[in-house]
């Protein structure tokens, strides 16, 4: 019975997400997208990423990228991927979730947000990218964050 | 009365409600701030009677600008015409602290930002009266903390009608730093409604600033 051939390899691929990191079914990355916290700063670097006259940018521009877009970080670069570029895409919405969640201040007994926790989104195609960046699909470094897992990578 | 001066250090910073502030010390670190020098961290007390409208006028007021008020102990004493005197509310402690992290020479943006983050937070809460008072500290801060603290207000969704607020915050458009310039304008953009991008529209229209170009982006990504 086809249809019930289908319905064991939908099974089955579901059961497969569940067990975590499978590169194998890993979705076919189209856009990144990767939370900034500091959105005051981010708004800069975008500005002057793309009204400055200098061609080239300046060592404190990208000194500014490493620290508040990239997190100091120069591998494991947490990126959720996104089949649009649209903001309202559903998997942008979920990586701002799971970026909050993250946060200690998510879990504080606060009353009011924190002034800290707007974030700004970059949305990267993947076709972007250069040659020296790669990427792999790693679900289990989203902090066990279900919905978003299946769309978390890593830059390497 | 004795008048102490707003430039302290931090471990001795008066609780706002006993204090005025030099105002004829004011003019003095105005022209500080422009040649972008560090203040003196402690001045000595100056007299109530050397209060100058002038000097308030240098500091504040490019249009007519008289409403700031100060303390005073003894009111009618002082006989100048569009000085108005009156209580001032008090800045918890750790406000305090905060804004002796951001008036330091800390420069580790991580540390100022969670200064910045914490003085934002309480602020959202307060009343307008502080407002005034924190465009004078930010005034005097160094630059670097003053482009943090507005990005942390300008994240924190603060609102202010302020006109001191908004008068300095316009003060750093011609700012050479364009971390600064771009935070004032985006500070203007968010946290002051329309007349805050009016300002802006005017002052870029009536002056040449240094990064215009990086403002005029702001303006077209925000508005």
């Amino acid at each position: 019975m086809p249809l019930f051939s289908n319905l064991i390899c939908e099974i089955e691929e579901i059961c497969s997400r569940f067990k975590g990191s499978n590169s194998n079914l890993s979705p076919k990355p189209k856009n990144f997208v990767r939370l900034c916290r500091r959105r005051g700063e981010f708004e800069k670097i975008i500005i002057e990423a793309i009204y400055s006259h200098d061609q080239d940018w300046e060592d404190d521009l990208i000194d500014r990228v490493v620290k508040y877009i990239l997190d100091e970080e120069t591998q494991g670069i947490s990126v959720y991927n996104s089949k649009t570029a649209d903001p309202f895409d559903r998997v942008h919405s979920l990586a701002v979730v799971a970026e909050g969640m993250s946060q200690n201040d998510f879990r504080s007994h606060k009353t009011k947000r924190k002034s800290g926790s707007t974030r700004g989104s970059l949305i990267i195609p993947v076709n972007s990218l250069p040659e020296i960046v790669s990427y792999e699909f790693t679900p289990e470094n989203n902090l066990n964050f279900y919905p978003a897992n299946n769309n978390h990578f890593d830059f390497f | 009365m004795e008048l102490l001066s707003l430039n302290q250090s931090s471990d001795s910073v008066p609780t706002m409600s006993n204090t005025a502030f030099a105002i004829s010390e004011l003019s003095t670190l105005e022209r500080s701030l422009r040649n972008q020098t560090r203040i003196p961290t402690r001045q000595a007390p100056i007299h109530r009677f050397e209060l100058q409208n002038e000097a308030l006028r240098k500091a504040f007021s490019p249009a007519g600008r008289t409403t700031f008020r100060y303390l005073q102990e003894e009111p009618g004493t002082y006989a100048g015409r569009t000085v108005l005197f009156s209580r001032l509310p008090s800045f918890p402690t750790e406000i305090v602290e905060d804004f002796g992290i951001l008036s330091s020479d800390e420069d580790d943006e991580d540390v100022l930002y969670e200064s910045a983050d914490s003085l934002a937070s309480w602020l959202l809460d307060e009343s307008g009266a502080y407002h005034t008072m924190l465009a004078i500290y930010l005034q005097y801060m160094p630059l670097l903390s003053q482009h943090i603290l507005l990005a942390s207000l300008s994240d924190a969704e603060f609102s202010t009608s302020d006109e001191h607020m908004m008068f300095v915050a316009e003060s750093f458009l011609m700012s050479d730093e364009k971390r600064l310039a771009q935070g004032a304008a985006i500070f203007l953009i968010k946290c002051c409604g329309p007349e805050g991008t009016e300002v802006l529209q005017n002052e870029l229209s009536v002056q040449e600033l240094p990064h215009a170009g990086l403002i005029q982006g702001a303006i077209k990504l925000l508005s």
